[in-house]
């Protein structure tokens, strides 16, 4: 696992059962705290990521 | 400018006696207080969970107040967001500006409400007797940001 794409095949293949949220409509993905858009961004193991489901405001 | 997550209750009357304690510049306190509905245009809410990412949240509400603060030049602004489980009549959120003059304060607390309810990373799922639902921002809230953007909100 060396990118983002990466990590996102990784964690669907691994947990089936996010496959199909991890690729719907209006999931933001953010490393070390920062919104990430380019899939072919790199993660280490010193990384925090996060996918968000889509955010429903306050 | 101030940002806080709490996880339980809140009293919206002391957070805004504590938010101009002290403070002799301002002329105008507003303050706008957000509370969970017990019902919905579809049905019934027992009650609401509302989730978040930290420090996510909190970085990401706080650069939407510092944007706002100074396009509205006002002398401070705090927002203070509940999260976890909460009950109808329970207050959410608290959005506070001070300014020298009242209309600055006026439109950087409706403004600022505006945003959050598009832009803030929260997770809102009402529970009622139809199960569980989770919320996501409507068409309304975003022609109401884009309104604000042009300023004519």
């Amino acid at each position: 696992v060396a990118t983002l794409s990466d990590l996102r095949a990784w964690v669907a293949m691994s947990m089936p059962d996010l496959a199909d949220l991890l690729e719907g409509r209006g999931v933001a993905t953010v490393v070390n705290l920062a919104v990430v858009h380019d899939p072919r961004h790199p993660v280490t193991d010193a990384d925090e990521v996060a996918f968000l489901p889509p955010m429903s405001g306050g | 400018m101030l940002v806080r997550i709490v996880n339980g209750a809140f009293d919206p009357q002391v957070e805004q006696a504590a938010f101009v304690a002290g403070r002799t510049d301002a002329g105008a306190l507003v303050g706008f207080v957000g509370y969970c509905r017990g019902t919905t245009a579809r049905d019934a809410v027992e009650s609401l969970f509302l989730d978040y990412y930290s420090p996510f949240t909190e970085n990401e509400i706080g650069r939407i107040l510092k944007d706002v603060g100074a396009r509205y030049d006002v002398l401070d602004a705090l927002v203070i967001h509940r999260v976890g489980l909460m009950k109808p009549g329970d207050p959410i959120v608290l959005v506070a500006a001070l300014g020298i003059h009242r209309n600055q304060a006026f439109e950087a607390v409706r403004i600022l409400m505006d945003y959050l309810k598009t832009d803030a990373p929260l997770w809102k799922r009402e529970d009622g007797p139809e199960g569980r639902r989770w919320i996501e921002p409507n068409a309304d809230d975003y022609a109401r940001r884009a309104a604000a953007e042009r300023g004519d909100g």
